[in-house]
């Protein structure tokens, strides 16, 4: 019996970089055939194997042009390998994009037919599955008017409407998610999460770790056009993080380029971290001295109140760290370096934004500058009370410096 | 099951075959904007070729006083008009159409040649209105056919295939070299005064030695306005030369698939 859904096997696929033979124009093809110079090539995949079994749902995860998007156009067909096979056992459906073939000029109805039969749906499926689309898109009312009148939303729905009642066997989609509102994006969710229970093969690429770890068990990991990692999705987003933080150390952070607020006494200008040496890290992790250093730029000297905040993924401020706090106002002058320092972070795994703000008074009054989103830190799990152990069940928000003991009373 | 390496052919007549109904959908979306948003709608399929007919008959006609017995000049050039206006049309919206939907190349995979064969399906109806407008035409000068009549759908078709083929090798030759989308309407301007529409063909080649004639007529449009004014009028006899413009079509036709399939395979990454 055939238990798979996808074989991928040995492939490569290679392009001519700058290359006459792929180029527009008549002038470089004589040129490149008079030369007969070899153009340079690159391998956006190399020597890819997998097997995807039916029913399981992957995520496809890698930095950008590790070649995930070439992975996806090799598995539906759109450009073939130059090397190796794929075996696609079932009906395929790809989304690379919702709303291939939408006309401006057609009306919603229209096009919910072109783009039905563009994604390989026949004339009968998408009559009878008309009402369901609309009501799952939510606009009947505009239904017989062009698109071209429709808001961007409107026209995002109805994609979203036509590619949710696809029924394949093997279902490909490509960072098409992250447009549209939360709540039409639940819906979204919940439908692919529908296919993946009926027992459909879900291929998925995405740089939502969130989304990745609700959608899919398995993950893939692809650097430089070859196959990393292969294993639960956990694992996979752990590796792939790993990889991001050591292929871009950041050293330090411009925020000229942030939204400044406030009467811009002065500017908070960089912002970077440093260990307890001194030394810049980029690697934070639980239990770590860590320091949070931030450059200011100011043309008369100024005594402010500074805050410096950090919120987690969700929105919800943890702590915020506050020279209000001491009843303290620091000294800003020329190229002055603000440094908050942590001797026990007691932050666990997890992404959490820096939030950086200076007052002239201590109720937070008059605003002299302030960064909302300064800083992006990545809190790496590590043994904050020294031993190894694992804080099952359910996951820690915060550590605290404890102990505990007991005695006879 | 579906193997995909790089020697799998691209398109399969079994994949075009389950895809017939995406043909219909791109003809049908074809048609339903070619005359969206105009104020007069339809009624230029009706417009154009009329002022087309009437511009080269009193050119070829009155101006340069070209005699051709006893046939109105304006049923004469209608006649000659059929097939070059089929083809006008077909090079020019087929032969862009695979750059034109480019985003969608890039995003989907279905067979490619879907999408010239669609366009060169919507160029039929202004095949059909120009036959129309001839039967008009003949109607009101009490014109006679001819009983050659009998071969008309034969020789259309040829055109049909011709024209088909030509769009098809355009519209995969402009994703690699976007220079033929400039030269492309100066060969079909040219080819209108190369072909014997509004004149006979003998006015052209009578006094040219049967070599020069030969290559006349490895233009195709040029046996196959001789051939439609043939099986209509049935004025003249049938210059046997006309086969060679037939030959010459069916190959073009015969060829435009296996170009097409050379360079479909490469399309989404050139594009």
């Amino acid at each position: 019996m055939i238990d798979f859904a996808i074989k991928i096997e040995n492939v490569t696929k290679t392009y001519a970089l700058n290359s006459a033979s792929h180029s527009a124009s008549l002038r470089q093809f004589a040129q490149s055939f008079l030369k007969t110079k070899k153009p340079e090539r690159f391998n956006a995949l190399l020597d890819v194997n997998c097997t995807i079994y039916q029913g399981e749902s992957v995520a496809i995860i890698g930095i950008n042009g590790a070649g995930k998007s070439t992975l996806l156009k090799l598995l539906s067909r759109i450009t073939p390998p130059t090397d190796g096979q794929i075996i696609l056992n079932g009906r395929v459906s790809s989304l690379l994009e919702i709303g291939t073939g939408f006309h401006p000029e057609l009306t919603g109805k229209e096009n919910i037919f072109l783009n039905g039969s563009v994604l390989g749906m026949s004339k009968t499926e998408i009559q009878s599955k008309m009402e369901s689309i609309l009501k799952f898109a939510g606009i009947s009312r505009h239904i017989n008017q062009p698109i071209k009148h429709y808001s961007s939303g409107m026209e995002v729905r109805l994609a979203f409407a036509v590619a949710a009642h696809l029924e394949p066997d093997i279902l490909m989609i490509d960072e098409v998610l992250a447009v549209g509102d939360i709540e039409f994006q639940e819906k979204c969710i919940s439908k692919m999460k529908e296919l993946a229970s009926k027992g459909k093969t879900l291929v998925f690429i995405s740089h939502n770790r969130a989304l990745s770890s609700r959608l899919c068990k398995r993950g893939l990991v692809l650097e430089k056009g070859q196959l990393v990692y292969d294993g639960e999705i956990e694992d996979s987003l752990d590796f792939y993080q790993e990889q991001v933080m050591k292929s871009a150390p950041m050293t330090e952070r411009i925020l000229s380029s942030q939204r400044h607020l406030g009467n811009r006494k002065f500017n908070f200008s960089k912002i970077w971290l440093e260990n307890k040496e001194g030394n810049r890290k980029f690697d934070v992790k639980s239990g770590d001295h860590l320091s949070i250093c931030v450059e200011v730029d100011s043309l008369e000297k100024v005594e402010a109140n500074v805050a410096c905040r950090i919120y987690n993924n969700s929105k919800t401020r943890i702590t915020s760290l506050t020279s209000s706090y001491f009843k303290q106002k620091i000294e800003v002058g020329a190229s002055t370096i603000i440094s908050w320092h942590i001797p026990k972070l007691a932050l666990t795994e997890g992404k959490y934004r820096l939030e950086l703000a200076a007052y002239e008074d201590f109720n937070g009054q008059v605003l002299i500058d302030e960064v909302t989103s300064a800083l992006w830190i990545s809190v790496e799990e590590s043994a904050y009370h020294g031993h190894e152990v694992s804080s099952s069940p359910g996951k820690n928000m915060v550590y605290f410096d404890f102990n505990v003991s007991s005695k006879n009373s | 099951m579906k193997v995909i390496n790089s020697s799998t052919k691209f398109t399969s007549l079994e994949d075009l075959y389950n895809h017939r109904e995406l043909l219909r959908t791109f003809t049908w979306r074809d048609y339903k904007i070619r005359y969206a948003q105009t104020t007069l709608g339809f009624l230029w399929a009706f417009i154009q070729p009329i002022i087309s007919i009437s511009i080269l008959s009193l050119v070829f006609g009155s101006f340069l006083q070209i005699n051709i017995s006893e046939t109105p000049q304006i049923i004469y050039t209608a006649c000659g008009l059929l097939s070059w206006t089929y083809f006008n049309y077909v090079t020019q919206s087929s032969g862009s159409s695979i750059i034109v939907a480019q985003e969608m190349i890039k995003k989907i995979y279905f067979p490619r040649i879907i999408i010239p064969i669609s366009k060169a399906i919507i160029g039929l109806i202004d095949l059909g209105i120009n036959l129309f407008l001839l039967v008009l035409l003949m109607v009101y000068f009490n014109q006679p056919y001819s009983p050659n009549i009998i071969f008309l759908p034969i020789i259309m078709l040829f055109n049909i295939l011709f024209s088909i083929g030509i769009g098809i090798i355009l519209s995969a030759i402009n994703t690699r070299f976007r220079d033929f989308q400039y030269v492309v309407p100066f060969v079909v301007q040219l080819s209108l005064f190369l072909t014997p529409i509004a004149y006979p063909a003998d006015f052209v080649v009578n006094h040219l030695p049967f070599w020069v004639e030969s290559i006349y007529f490895l233009n195709p449009l040029a046996g196959l306005a001789e051939a439609f004014r043939w099986s209509i009028l049935g004025s003249q006899t049938l210059n046997p030369l006309v086969f060679i413009s037939l030959f010459v079509a069916i190959l073009t036709f015969a060829l435009s698939f296996k170009i097409f399939e050379r360079i479909e395979k490469q399309m989404a990454d050139i594009l």
